[in-house]
């Protein structure tokens, strides 16, 4: 007898009959292997997209919190604190610039500058990294009273560019007059090399930051030139 | 001799078993094929809401971005404003208070005491040099600038040298250390 697909679906109770016992199991692992094949990648496909949209979600939150925090800051305020701050803590070393402002002080203080010697301070830390924030030292030899030393070490301190005074010797003569070596170290930094990335929140000055740039406010300034603060067409956000 | 064979009542049985077997297979197949469509369309309706939802906030995303870049200037200014402003207080935070210590310092020289050397050298640390005319100055100003230094945080402040002088006075030499 040939076989023929109609004869074995006339054998088919036949054969169930037969087989009784191992009819439930084998549709069991036809069901588990369909399952395993397409239905379980299915399922995992699923749950990455449940993921997925759960971070782009977390992504768009965060988006709109940082327009909602763009839309609350002053441009003009900002402008005005960055030059602030670029008065600070300029970009460049200005050499020329900062001896004219040393011989500003001393001069006004009523000291003599005996010398003026330039260092140009370390460039990057015992372990090789360069450092945040460049110094540029002077080297400075100065005659006069005590006071006037003081009075110069309180212009420095009220100064912008920020700049520090240590190393300092004193030899006094009559207990007036005295001979001064100190190190006056000033400070200049490179702009930001990029914003970081656009789901990042916009960076918030701390309640100290605040305060110090009010302090900022009140300290002198012999800084003529204008900066633009905002570049246009080039690689640096920041660069001008 | 003969034999009586009932085939009749086999065949209703045989027959009757097959229907039964046909039956339940029929039934766990459609059990099978109902707990699949169930199965199916659980993860049918999800995957596609949850594609749809994935679209929606991809143009969402991309909005929100485009309104960011409105601000790019804003956000220029902000970074840099925290990036300077936070460099700009490690310097103010780093800088001794030499001014202020120094006036002390002066405020506290005694009748009798002659300075002749100050230092301030890395590390906060203070070399105080200065010659006494007598034991009795050279006490009291001793008194005096421990209390100072000890205000400005000196723990301290030590006479390392001592020694008389050819006017029949005393030199001596404070450090004092944070």
């Amino acid at each position: 007898m040939s076989w023929s697909p109609k004869n074995e679906m006339k054998d088919l109770p036949k054969i169930l009959l037969k087989y009784q016992r191992l009819v439930q199991p084998v549709i069991l692992i036809i069901s588990l292997l369909i399952f395993y094949q397409f239905l379980l990648p299915k399922f995992n496909q699923v749950k990455s997209l449940y993921e997925s949209n759960g971070r782009s979600q977390k992504e768009r939150d965060a988006l709109q919190a940082k327009i909602q925090d763009l839309q609350s800051l002053n441009e003009y305020e900002l402008s005005e604190k960055s030059k602030l701050l670029l008065l600070a803590l300029p970009v460049g070393k200005d050499v020329a610039g900062k001896m004219s402002l040393v011989s500003k002080i001393t001069e006004e203080s009523g000291l003599v500058v005996e010398s003026l010697k330039i260092s140009p301070g370390e460039v990057a830390t015992q372990s090789g990294e360069k450092k945040e924030v460049d110094e540029l030292s002077f080297k400075l030899t100065l005659n006069g009273e005590i006071n006037q030393f003081i009075d110069f070490l309180k212009s420095t301190g009220e100064l912008l560019p920020l700049m520090e005074v240590n190393d300092i010797k004193i030899e006094v003569s009559n207990n007036v007059q005295a001979t001064i070596n100190c190190t006056l170290r000033s400070y200049y930094a490179d702009l930001p090399a990029s914003l970081g990335k656009v789901d990042s929140p916009v960076p918030k000055l701390t309640t100290q930051e605040e305060a110090l740039l009010e302090e900022l406010k009140k300290f002198r300034s012999y800084e003529t030139e204008k900066f633009e603060p905002i570049p246009g067409g080039k690689t640096n956000p920041f660069s001008f | 001799m003969q034999f009586g064979i009932n085939l009749l009542a086999k065949e209703k049985l045989t027959v009757g078993a097959e229907k039964e077997a046909i039956s339940h297979l029929k039934k766990t197949l459609v059990i099978v094929l109902v707990a699949y469509a169930l199965v199916i369309i659980s993860l049918l309706v999800p995957s596609f809401y949850l594609s749809y939802e994935k679209g929606k906030i991809s143009t969402e995303i991309s909005q929100l971005e485009g309104k960011i870049k409105s601000f790019q200037k804003v956000e220029n200014l902000e970074v840099l404003i925290k990036s300077r402003v936070t460099k700009a207080q490690k310097i103010t935070e780093s800088r001794a208070p030499v001014e202020k210590i120094l006036v002390k310092i002066i405020n506290s020289l005694e009748e009798g005491i002659t300075v002749s050397g100050l230092n301030f050298g890395k590390n906060n640390q203070i070399t105080f040099s200065a010659q006494a005319e007598d034991v009795k100055s050279l006490e009291t100003f001793l008194e005096k600038i421990k209390s100072v230094l000890k205000e400005e945080g000196y723990s301290l402040a030590k006479l390392d040298s001592i020694g008389r002088d050819k006017k029949g006075g005393y030199s001596f030499e404070l450090v004092a250390e944070k």
